[in-house]
Order: C-alpha cells, then sequence, then structure tokens
C-alpha cells in the first residue's frame, strides 16, 4: 500500500509539473481591452503562452461578458479544446492573479483525474445545427476557431451559395462545390467565415466569403452580437443616403476608429472607454494611467498583434514586454520603458524582412510605420524631447489609405489570400470597444478628416 | 541495435536542444532547459481531440511520419566516424527523407477536415516549390566537391579543407531549406500564427508531439548534416571526431536560431520569387565553381 500512495504522490506531482505554464486562449469581449492587457502581463509574467488554436489551449479565459452570439461562439470553442481543461470568466475589476490561481488549481485537479475525459469535440457542432442554418455556416471548417451562430438574417449568404455547384454533404457540413475563381478558371469553392475568435483578432469581427485556394471572394464583413452597419443601397434607410455612416456613428455598429489614430485617442472621450473609469472597460484601480499612456498602450497593443500576425514572435513578445512595462509604471517616463520601447520599435521599423516580406499589400506597411513613428512620438513627447524618427513622417492623423468605412473594408480584403486578409486587417485601427456609448463620438477633427477623406458623407 | 539506439538518443537530444534554444530565444526566458520535455510531458497526458468528418488514416499517417523520416534522416549522419545507415548514396537518402516529407505535412494539413490546417498544408508544398531546388544543388554540391554521394567520403574529403570554405552558397542554402523543410523560422508559413497555427492547428496530444518532436529532430538533424557536408564533420585537433561533430552542430543549431528570429516569416509568394530568382541561380553557379575546382584538381 505504502508503494501505491509513493506512486500516486509521484504522479501527482509529474502532473503539477508538466501544467506547471499551461497554454491560455484568451476571449476578450467588447470593452475589455484594459482588462486583457493586465492579463497578458500577468501570463507573461508567469511565463503561461497563449494558445494559437483551441487543440493547444489548456484554459480558455473569457474576459467580460460576451453577447449572446460570442457567447455561442465560445461554447463552440470551448468544445474543440483537449481535456484537461478549465473555462474561467475574469471580469473587470477583479484580481486577476486569484483567478488565474484558482483555474490553475482546477485544471491540476481535472487533469489528476484517472480519466479525464470529455465528449468528443466534434460532437457539439451537428447539435448546435438547425436544419435551415446548414447550408451556409460552416463554421467548423474555419480551423476549429470560430463556430458562431450569427445568422445575421441577411440573405447575403445565400447568394453566394447560389453560384456554387455540385455541393454536397458530409456529416452533415456541406462540401466544396465549384464554382469560377477570379480568373475564370473552376475551382474548389468553400463558404468560409473568419472569426469571431482568433489569435490576434479583434475579437468579434467575423469576415465571411468565398475561398477557392486560399483566395477569399465576395466578402462581407461584421460584428458579431451588433447592430448591422448599414450599407449604401440597403433598403430601410432613407436618411442615410450613403449608409456609411454607421462606422463611427455613435449609437452605431461602429469599429473603425479614426484612421490616423491619433486623434481620436489624444482625445479622453475617444478612447473608447479606457479612460473612463466608469466605462465598460473597468478601468477601476488602472485609472491613474493618463490618456496618453493608454494612446501609447493602445499602439504597442496593435504593433504587438500585428507582429504576431506577421510571424515574428520574438518582436511581438518584446513590443509587449514594452507594453506591460508602461502599463505597470503607468508613465511612459519610466527610463526603462522608454529605452527598451526605442530600441524595440526602431528595430521594427528598420526592418528590411518585414519590409520586402508584408510590401505589397494595401498600405499595411505604412500603417504600421506609421504606428512605429507614434509610439517613438509618444516616447519623445511625454520625456519632453523632440527630434524622433517620426518626425519624418508628418503629424499624426496622416492617415496612410486607411479605410474608414466597412465597404471599403471589404473592398480591400476582397479576392485577397488568407495572409494578406490577415495582415490588413491587423494594420487596421479597428476599435473592438465600440459601441460603449459616447466613446465614437467624432471629434471635430475626426469630422474634418472624414470630409477629406469624402467617403462618409 | 546500438547504433540505432544511438540515433534515437542523438535525435531526441539534438531536437531538445534546438527546441530549448529557441524558446530561450523567442521568450528571451533564459531557463528554459526543460520547456521541450515539460512540453512533451504536457502533451502526453492530453487528450487527443478530433474534429467533424475527418481523414482519421491519412492523418495519422501524415502525424507518425513526420519523426519517422526526422531519425532516418539523422541515420545517414556520420555520428560516431561512420553511420547507422552508410549506403553509396547518402546524400540521396537524407533528400529523400525531406522529399517525403511533402506527402507526410499535406495529409497532416489534409487530414483534420479544417480550413486553416488544409491552408497550411498547402502553404507548405508552395514554399517547397521554392526551397527544393536550391536545397537540392547545396546537397549535391558537396557531393560533387568529394566525388562521392557517401556521407563518410564526404567527411574524409574535408581533411585539409572544409567545404564550407569553397561552397558558401550551397552551405547557406542547405540551411534555409533546413527551415523551410522543418517549416521553421521565417520559413514557417505553414504553420503561421496568422493561419492559427496551420498544419498544426488542430493536433493536440500526441499526435501534436509526434509532429513538434519531429520537427524538432528534423532541425537538429539537418544541422549535424550541415557540420558533415560543409564543416568538416568529426575533423578537428584533441577532441575524438564524435565530439567535434556535436560541438559544430551545436553551433550550427545556435546560428540558425540566433537569425532565424530576427526576421518575420517571410510570406510564400515572396520567397518563391527569391527562390527562383535568386538562389536557384546562385546555387548553379556555385556548382559550377566547384565543379571547375574539381576538374582543376583543387580537392585531390
Amino acid at each position: 500500500m505504502e508503494l501505491r500512495g509513493r506512486l500516486d504522490h509521484l504522479a501527482r506531482r509529474v502532473v503539477g509539473w508538466a501544467f506547471a505554464r499551461p497554454t491560455v486562449l484568451v476571449a476578450d469581449s467588447p470593452g475589455t481591452t484594459v482588462l486583457r492587457w493586465q492579463l497578458e502581463a500577468e501570463l507573461d509574467r508567469r511565463r503561461w503562452p497563449i494558445a494559437r488554436s483551441p487543440a493547444d489551449a489548456d484554459l480558455l479565459l473569457v474576459l467580460g461578458e460576451p453577447g449572446p452570439n460570442l457567447q455561442a461562439a465560445l461554447d463552440v470553442v470551448w468544445s474543440q479544446v483537449p481535456a484537461p481543461r478549465q473555462r474561467w470568466d475574469i471580469q473587470p475589476g477583479a484580481d486577476i492573479s486569484t483567478a488565474l490561481d484558482r483555474s490553475h488549481a482546477a485544471l491540476l485537479d481535472m487533469a489528476r483525474q484517472p480519466e479525464p475525459r470529455t465528449d468528443d469535440p466534434g460532437e457539439f457542432l451537428p447539435q448546435n445545427r438547425s436544419h435551415d442554418e446548414h447550408h451556409h455556416d460552416d463554421d467548423h471548417d474555419d480551423g476549429g476557431n470560430d463556430g458562431d451562430h450569427d445568422d445575421g438574417g441577411d440573405g447575403h449568404h445565400h447568394d453566394q451559395q447560389g453560384h456554387e455547384h455540385g455541393g454536397h454533404d458530409a456529416a452533415g457540413l456541406p462540401m466544396a462545390g465549384t464554382a469560377p475563381d477570379r480568373d475564370g478558371l473552376e475551382l474548389d469553392s468553400l463558404h468560409v467565415r473568419l472569426g469571431p475568435v482568433l489569435p490576434s483578432w479583434p475579437t468579434g469581427l467575423v469576415i465571411e466569403g468565398r475561398m477557392q485556394g486560399d483566395v477569399l471572394t465576395g466578402v462581407h464583413a461584421s460584428w458579431i452580437d451588433r447592430p448591422a452597419p448599414r450599407r449604401p443601397g440597403d433598403p430601410g434607410d432613407p436618411d442615410d443616403p450613403g449608409g456609411l455612416s454607421g462606422l463611427r456613428d455613435a449609437g452605431g455598429a461602429s469599429g473603425l476608429r479614426d484612421a490616423g489614430g491619433a486623434s481620436g485617442l489624444s482625445d479622453p472621450a475617444g478612447v473608447s472607454g479606457l479612460s473612463d473609469p466608469g466605462g465598460v472597460s473597468g478601468l477601476g484601480a488602472w485609472s491613474d494611467l493618463s490618456a496618453e499612456d493608454v494612446t501609447l498602450l493602445d499602439w504597442l497593443d496593435r504593433l504587438a498583434r500585428f507582429l504576431d500576425v506577421a510571424g515574428w514572435p520574438a518582436a511581438a513578445t518584446r513590443t509587449r514586454r514594452v507594453r506591460h512595462d508602461v502599463l505597470r509604471g503607468g508613465t511612459v517616463n519610466d527610463a526603462r520603458a522608454d529605452g527598451s520601447a526605442r530600441r524595440t520599435v526602431r528595430r521594427i521599423r528598420r526592418s528590411a524582412t518585414l519590409r520586402w516580406s508584408v510590401g505589397g499589400i494595401d498600405a499595411v506597411l505604412d500603417r504600421v510605420h506609421q504606428w512605429c513613428d507614434h509610439v517613438l512620438d509618444g516616447v519623445a513627447n511625454s520625456r519632453g524631447t523632440t527630434g524622433s524618427e517620426g518626425d519624418a513622417a508628418g503629424p499624426p492623423g496622416g492617415a496612410a489609405g486607411s479605410p474608414r468605412t466597412w465597404t471599403d473594408v471589404e473592398a480591400l480584403v476582397d479576392g485577397q489570400d488568407l495572409a494578406a486578409i490577415r495582415l490588413i486587417v491587423a494594420s487596421l485601427e479597428i476599435d473592438t470597444d465600440g459601441g460603449s456609448g459616447a466613446s465614437t463620438q467624432p471629434t471635430p477633427s475626426t469630422a474634418g478628416q472624414t470630409q477629406m477623406g469624402g467617403a462618409d458623407e | 541495435m546500438g547504433e540505432a539506439a544511438l540515433v534515437l538518443l542523438v535525435g531526441l537530444g539534438l531536437g531538445a536542444v534546438f527546441a530549448a534554444t529557441d524558446h530561450a530565444v523567442l521568450t528571451a526566458d533564459a531557463h528554459g532547459i526543460g520547456v521541450p520535455i515539460r512540453r512533451a510531458t504536457r502533451l502526453l497526458l492530453t487528450q487527443r481531440r478530433t474534429t467533424l468528418a475527418p481523414d482519421r488514416l491519412l492523418w495519422r499517417i501524415g502525424c507518425v511520419a513526420v519523426p519517422l523520416l526526422a531519425f532516418g534522416s539523422l541515420a545517414v549522419v556520420p555520428i560516431t566516424g561512420s553511420s547507422l545507415l552508410s549506403t553509396t548514396a547518402d546524400l540521396v537518402w537524407f533528400n529523400t527523407m525531406e522529399v517525403l516529407l511533402w506527402g507526410a505535412v499535406w495529409l497532416a494539413g489534409w487530414g483534420p477536415n479544417a480550413v486553416h490546417a488544409l491552408t497550411g498544408g498547402y502553404r507548405f508544398l508552395a514554399q517547397g516549390l521554392a526551397y527544393e531546388l536550391p536545397l537540392m544543388f547545396a546537397i549535391i554540391t558537396a557531393g560533387l566537391g568529394a566525388g562521392s554521394l557517401n556521407a563518410e567520403s564526404v567527411v574524409a574529403a574535408q581533411d585539409g579543407m572544409w567545404f564550407v570554405v569553397t561552397m558558401p552558397v550551397a552551405f547557406a542554402a542547405f540551411l534555409l531549406g533546413a527551415a523551410g523543410f522543418a517549416f521553421w523560422g521565417p520559413l514557417s508559413a505553414p504553420a503561421g500564427a496568422d493561419i492559427a497555427g496551420g498544419v498544426m492547428s488542430e493536433l493536440s496530444g500526441v499526435d501534436r508531439l509526434s509532429v513538434e518532436a519531429g520537427r524538432a529532430v528534423f532541425l537538429g538533424s539537418a544541422a549535424a548534416m550541415a557540420a558533415t557536408l560543409f564543416l568538416g564533420g568529426g575533423h578537428g585537433p584533441w577532441l575524438p571526431g564524435t565530439a567535434w561533430l556535436l560541438i559544430k552542430t551545436l553551433l550550427v543549431i545556435g546560428a540558425m536560431i540566433l537569425a532565424g528570429r530576427r526576421m518575420p516569416v517571410v510570406r510564400p509568394e515572396r520567397f518563391m520569387d527569391v527562390a527562383w530568382i535568386v538562389l536557384i541561380p546562385a546555387t548553379l553557379v556555385q556548382a559550377l565553381a566547384v565543379a571547375l575546382l574539381v576538374i582543376s584538381g583543387y580537392y585531390g
């Protein structure tokens, strides 16, 4: 008996060691950006890696309160996480460290069960699929990273399906049919949906279209759990003939921040509730962050996520560390954060490989370089110095060909391959916190730019 | 039997060293020595999940083939002065193992019936079209210099001078090819974060362990082969040959990681341009130069 007790003890220790640094999948509901920054800082401190897909995750951490459709999508994601696993909700203002400790302990408990098995993850999907839906809802095919059941009910998908021939069902899912591609060749065609939950992707954004090869056409972009953006020509929208103002409309679907970033960001009310203690993001104890800090953090965050998508994990990690430093210090005047920010960002700005690999896709590189400049500017300004590299790029807000409307975004990504779509989306200043009240009120400068852009009015 | 165990051991060791060093450079965490072993243990304790309507048989074949091919490629590296499989065409054997990966990785992407995994599989093939020819030319250039396709003969031919001196382009192309067939570093697009891990996206438990370990062992094996073909293998003063080979292999591993992690992923279509416009002509000129040196009797 004693031997058995020792073996049990040993097994428990092995499990504890193996899962000492669980892999984490983070799903951030709208309005939880600051919470996500805090969480990622704590995860990095503990050296818990971030999962790229549910298959490699141990913990699913859901931030804030997801809307009904995002919740449904997360249920599907959760069904694809292999055991042992734990799903944990973290609300703004909660003690992150305690939540992580508890979820970790629960994970270890599950791992120490003799047979930690769950249902076959695949079984989840057909059960949730109503018969009507199933002709345009192939979410299981999206790399297992989404599965939202937001029908939208706009009939848009049906039109696309109408062009395809020869689709059959396999396991209740429609198979790829064939359709002429952009060059007129008959190629396999599959209805594909990107989002709403993907690594370094604005959670809640859904881009769907017809995929042939890895090229997506007939693209439709939308936000889950938000009213569909109005479009030109949509019936029932007589007040807004242009139909495009929903992007930055205060009560509307929102989504795209002002392209230049700075004009919206420098305005405390324009930071999408980030700096608003009473806002959804639950700044709480972090309200000592100044608007400039939040702006700088936001740029660093976008930069880090873009670098992830561009496949430069070393630079993304470093950028994220700078962000943690700024977040902890609560000020950019921290000398260490300042120095490392400069080094890191300059290196990214100068990278010839990045320029060459990403160059040629829309204006992705310009926008990313602009963030680099903004970060360098932000650091310089807060230290009362001038003359950073960013000066050459002109004042912030000189948008590098940023799209202004959903239709623009769809036009940008239409006909692009998956890699290009991910890079373009990662380079856009998409406001995931949109819809949080007054946050998206256009500031005077924003309105001016809108007119210059000429797209909205 | 002993030699097979040695190949297994050296392969796992080099793979673990590669993974640990890679992790340390990526996260700037110097205490990550045990990370690969910890991760392997974790994956062994994790459920093996499945997807809806997978092509189970082909999926499994693809996953299992990756490590098998990796150890197979190490079998022709003369670790102790002689290799496990000494043939008259070792270099072709190594090349074959790595070409068979095309099938294995594609099946791993095809199997789960998922868009991101399949995209990753196709990216691997597209990238293969770019790196494969320069890699073949690089390997054959070493064989050309030695006048033999046997790995031991190639080492013997470098008694006086390492091949890297006259074949720097082939050496670089070989390492680039290694990054390509293990889809690692700047050529990791088949497992890219933009497609949620691509061919790896649906793998969990022992399946993921198989592919991850296979890639690491392949990288270690490629580093050992690079040391064998271009850095004189076991040649060196004072120390025994095996020690020299391992030292050189570790240096190659370190150099690969430091160089490879300094840059972002190169998109396959961009890499295709470079491969066909720059790399293929460059490796051909390299082979031509070596051929002229052979004719002039430079290599003895």
